[in-house]
């Protein structure tokens, strides 16, 4: 399952090792430790208090939300919750940065051993799966955010300060630029999908540092290239790139020095997206303190069990699973399931519907055809249509039934949307139950022959088209209401007698 | 009737009988310190005398006639200036802080206000709480009362002097090692150190998270009762403040002594800095127990011998971390050589503390730094931890225990300044207490014949305020 590709460069062979921190912000309701609301942008500095501010004599007092936010992550990355976890705070002076330190979690985070599987296959071939260790997740307040004008002074908008992050730990499991970018494709996906975080990339909800190094072997002799630590990447896109460059960077670097990288020491990059180059923020052998100590203003506290059963409930079904479910139970196809799983609100909406239907299939194409492009062309959501799941359920049993024809329903669909009332109030509302009695459709067929002498003429000279446009003409005289396939069939019958 | 020299219980009762007028006790406090800040050797206890204070005097006048009574209404405090009351300054006696208004209240200062009481102004102190003397103040050292020529100790020496030298009824201080305790010793008043959690740190400055808490001095035992009733319990913005009710200590009764079990921690008794003349009025003092049948007995609790040494490796640790915050970019000082931001931290920080404090900064990083985090701060933690359970395992078997405040009488001012060692050892009887978080109450126990106060700490197990305040009101009868 993990085997490591391995790459040549001339004389040289290599392995490329890279291991992920990402950052992501929580969707609680309030700041990690303070009631300040938790919300992205507005008038800066306009969602601060004493606590987020590190005001003189401020104390922070742990949201509850956060922790059970935490948890809840920690078991949809497969992760062990510990019962029992503290707080702890780690120093460096930045302007962005209130009191000098953040509060984090150092020796005992919350989260430890958890693994996802990232999926290598594009998105309709079969699914070919890797797994990714995690080796923890803690809890972090996020800093302010500066602006610096060119030539001028330098602002900072601390709205974000004290913001619930948790940050994602992985094991140096990814071998490709490429699958570091799964890897965070695959983190998003999954705590978007319990409602962990938005996950909006530009709006810096994640953010990822890779830390990137090779395994070179040159005549028989292994080295490791010095860890490059690439910071703050915001997209996949700057994943891939960054990496990809690093790469190319650290064998070039290797051919001319030679250096094996030293336990602890690392050099902290930026990803620079217009040069498309790594930019060096901190040099190679430079040691950052952090002087960890106990944050001694938060009681270390045990989390109850309800609490983390609560917690492991709260996760559900994730991604994964729904797929292969999906595509058992209801006969999806991979592109399908896909689709209908990007969100959990989506999926939810899909199931409700499918299990209250006779046809789950035509369930799932009319959610991914037609309830999918409403939201698209009119930007809205879910919960802002005025139908439910149980308005499409209906609408394709009365489809099924053959109570309405195909084309009908788009009407009533069309309708539905409109006006928030169900497919069978709106069909007898207009009067258009589907007509099937063969003596009545037969009448219609007979009064359609009686008035075009013309086309029975073509008929009998060998133009079988008429058929088409005879059973349109009875369709209609019938108002649309006469089933179609026994129109035609009526159709065919008589002109088969003509002859 | 000498309003400066009334206990708070007692202007209470003048202020209920309509005897007296907030406005007029408010008054007779702020002409005693103008007339003192005239005098030759002013004792420099006030940083800031509040100008509305005589406003919030006639406000509670006039509510008091309307029938307000809420248990503290128009009486005055004075307040150490590390903590915080909205729309004052807030300096911890420090430069770096000049200029910086506090927001928000602390949540003690919001209780006493609740309760109606007037804050009468921010006392001086060392910067930022280190140092035993409040010579280390930005403001000029503090006088004491009893001998204006020598130091009413520190951190909290300024709350210490106003009580002392009548120019406030009671005062709050603040601890990490002995800062309320040592100033009442040395200016011959009652300083309580409560347990770590009966007060709320919120809004007050921190030094050492882990040790500090809010203190209080009086000079008659009821006072720090009614205080406290008002101040103590749980507060939603400081997870370590405890879940108390402490509205019964309002109206303290004496304690019963005879057959009160009362310890003596022998590795004290032994030290060799000890004052003879302390020890004999210590000795009066334990003979002052036994007379009234108290069972008072030597016990021996061996890791006490390296209390001071894992209370500077946490305090200076925390202390480190807690000043952190102190860079120049949001309040306060600053100093910018226009070359960076590391230039600017630098500068604000080279100029904003004084030596002292930059010497524990230093300290504190270090043990700190990765290089050490390993053994020195973990060892301090874990002496901590040993300290914590062989004091609790003492109150298993005693009612309180007893020990010096401090192993010297009020040193004059200047002598110690320069020799920080001689500094950090007048805590040597204190700081166990602020490890072990436990209560103490430094009570006047006599005079050398100089007549200088020597306090005696009378310490309870974990929230035995009452107790303790108990005990103290026995001996004070008897005084």
């Amino acid at each position: 399952m993990n085997e490591k590709p391995i790459h040549t460069d001339g004389d040289l062979t290599y392995e490329i090792i890279i291991g992920c921190e990402i950052h992501c912000e929580l969707l609680t309701k309030t700041k990690a430790f303070c009631s300040c609301e938790n919300r992205y942008g507005g008038l800066p500095n306009t969602r601060v208090c004493p606590v987020c501010l590190g005001l003189p004599g401020a104390m922070p007092v742990v949201g509850r939300e956060y922790v059970e936010f935490g948890a809840i992550a920690g078991f949809a990355l497969g992760c062990e919750v510990s019962r029992f976890t503290k707080f702890d705070r780690k120093h460096y002076f930045y302007p962005d940065l209130v009191k000098g330190y953040q509060i984090t979690q150092y020796d005992l985070p919350l989260c430890t051993n958890g693994q996802v599987l990232i999926n290598l296959a594009s998105q309709d071939e079969t699914p070919r799966f890797k797994k990714v260790r995690i080796e923890r997740i803690h809890l972090e307040e996020d800093v302010g955010k500066s602006l610096h004008i060119e030539g001028a002074h330098s602002y900072i908008d601390y709205n974000r300060s004290g913001v619930p992050l948790i940050e994602i730990v992985s094991k140096p499991d990814m071998s490709s630029p490429e699958e570091a970018a799964l890897f965070m494709q695959t983190i998003r996906e999954t705590l978007k999908y319990i409602g962990a975080t938005d996950g909006n990339l530009e709006e810096g909800s994640m953010r990822c540092d890779a830390n990137i190094n090779l395994k070179v072997i040159e005549n028989g002799k292994e080295w490791r290239t010095p860890i490059s630590e690439i910071k703050n990447m915001n997209s996949f896109k700057a994943i891939r790139d960054a990496c990809t460059y690093e790469v190319g960077r650290q064998l070039a670097e290797f051919r001319t020095d030679r250096q094996n990288f030293s336990q602890g020491f690392k050099v902290t990059m930026g990803w620079d997206d217009a040069k498309g180059e790594t930019v060096v923020q901190r040099t190679k052998n430079s040691f950052i303190d952090y002087r960890f100590v106990v944050e001694p203003d938060i009681k270390p506290f045990t989390l109850s069990d309800s609490f983390i059963e609560t917690a492991r409930s709260k996760v559900g079904e994730l991604p994964q699973p729904k797929r292969d479910r999906f595509r058992k139970e209801y006969g999806l196809s991979d592109f399908d399931v896909n689709t209908l799983t990007t969100e959990r609100s989506l999926a939810d909406w899909f199931e409700q519907a499918a299990k209250a239907s006779r046809d789950p299939k035509k369930v799932a194409n009319w959610v991914l055809a037609e309830v999918l492009a409403v939201l698209n062309e009119r930007n809205i959501s879910l919960d802002e249509l005025k139908i439910t799941p149980a308005h499409i359920a209906s609408l394709v049993d009365t489809v099924v039934s053959g109570a309405i024809s195909s084309k009908q329903a788009k009407d009533v669909f069309a309708e539905m949307l409109e006006t928030g009332d169900m497919p069978e109030a709106i069909v007898k509302k207009h009067g258009m139950e589907q007509v099937s009695d063969t003596s009545l459709i037969e009448a219609i067929v007979a009064e359609v022959f009686a008035a075009n002498p013309a086309a029975l003429d073509d008929y009998r000279k060998g133009k079988t088209n008429v058929v088409g446009w005879l059973t349109g003409q009875v369709m209609k005289a019938s108002k649309g209401k006469a089933n179609p396939g026994t129109a035609t069939a009526l159709v065919q019958k008589r002109l088969a007698e003509l002859k | 009737m000498n309003i400066c020299e009334m206990s708070l219980l007692s202007l209470k009762k003048a202020l209920d009988s309509g005897t007296l007028t907030s406005e007029a006790v408010v008054k007779a406090y702020r002409d005693a310190w103008e007339a003192d800040q005239k005098s030759a050797l002013p004792l420099n206890g006030y940083i800031e005398f509040f100008e509305d204070a005589i406003d919030l005097a006639r406000e509670a006048d006039v509510l008091r006639a309307k029938g307000d009574a809420r248990p503290l209404l128009g009486l005055p405090f004075a307040v150490k200036d590390n903590i915080s009351i909205k729309g004052k300054s807030c300096t911890c006696g420090s430069r770096i802080l000049r200029g910086y208004t506090a927001p928000y209240n602390a949540t003690v200062a919001e209780r006493l206000l609740a309760a109606g009481a007037i804050p009468l102004g921010r006392t001086n102190m060392d910067e930022f709480a280190m140092g035993s003397s409040t010579e280390y103040s930005s403001y000029g050292p503090s006088r004491n009362p009893v001998n204006r020529e020598l130091t009413p100790g520190g951190s909290s020496g300024g709350s210490a002097a106003v009580v002392a030298g009548g120019q406030a009824p009671f005062s709050l201080g603040t601890e990490t090692g002995g800062s309320v305790r040592l100033p009442a010793s040395y200016c011959g008043l009652y300083g309580l150190k409560p347990t770590y959690g009966t007060l709320s740190r919120y809004g007050v400055v921190a030094f050492g998270s882990s040790l500090d808490q809010v203190g209080l001095f009086s000079r008659e035992i009821d006072d720090i009762g009614l205080a406290l009733s008002v101040m103590a319990g749980k507060d939603s913005k400081d997870d370590t403040s405890a879940d108390l009710d402490f509205s019964a200590l309002a109206n303290l009764s004496p304690a019963e002594i005879k057959g009160l079990r009362v310890a003596l921690p022998e590795e004290f008794m032994r030290e060799k800095g000890l004052d003879p003349e302390i020890a004999a009025i210590f000795d009066n003092a334990c003979q002052w127990f036994r007379e009234r049948g108290a069972v008072v007995e030597t016990v021996s609790i061996p890791v006490l011998e390296a209390a001071i040494a894992s209370y500077y490796v946490i305090a200076l640790s925390e202390a480190a971390s807690n000043l952190s915050r102190f860079d120049g970019i949001r309040y306060g000082l600053r100093k910018d050589p226009g070359e960076g931001y590391d230039e600017l931290y630098v500068a604000t920080r080279s100029e904003g503390f004084n030596a002292e404090v930059k010497r524990r900064i230093v300290i504190g990083n270090y043990v700190l730094s990765t290089h050490f985090s390993g053994d020195t701060y973990k060892k301090g933690m874990s002496v901590r931890a040993r300290i914590q359970r062989d004091v609790a395992e003492v109150f298993k078997s005693f009612d309180v225990l007893l020990c010096p405040t401090s192993p010297t009488v009020a040193f004059k001012l200047g002598s110690k300044v320069d020799d920080p060692l001689a500094m950090y050892l007048s805590d040597l009887f204190t700081t166990f207490v602020n490890l072990a978080r436990i209560p103490s109450l430094s009570v006047p126990m006599g005079t050398t014949a100089e007549g200088l106060p020597v306090g005696v700490q009378i310490c309870g197990p974990h929230y035995g305020e009452e107790k303790i305040l108990r005990v103290a009101k026995a001996w004070e009868a008897t005084r």
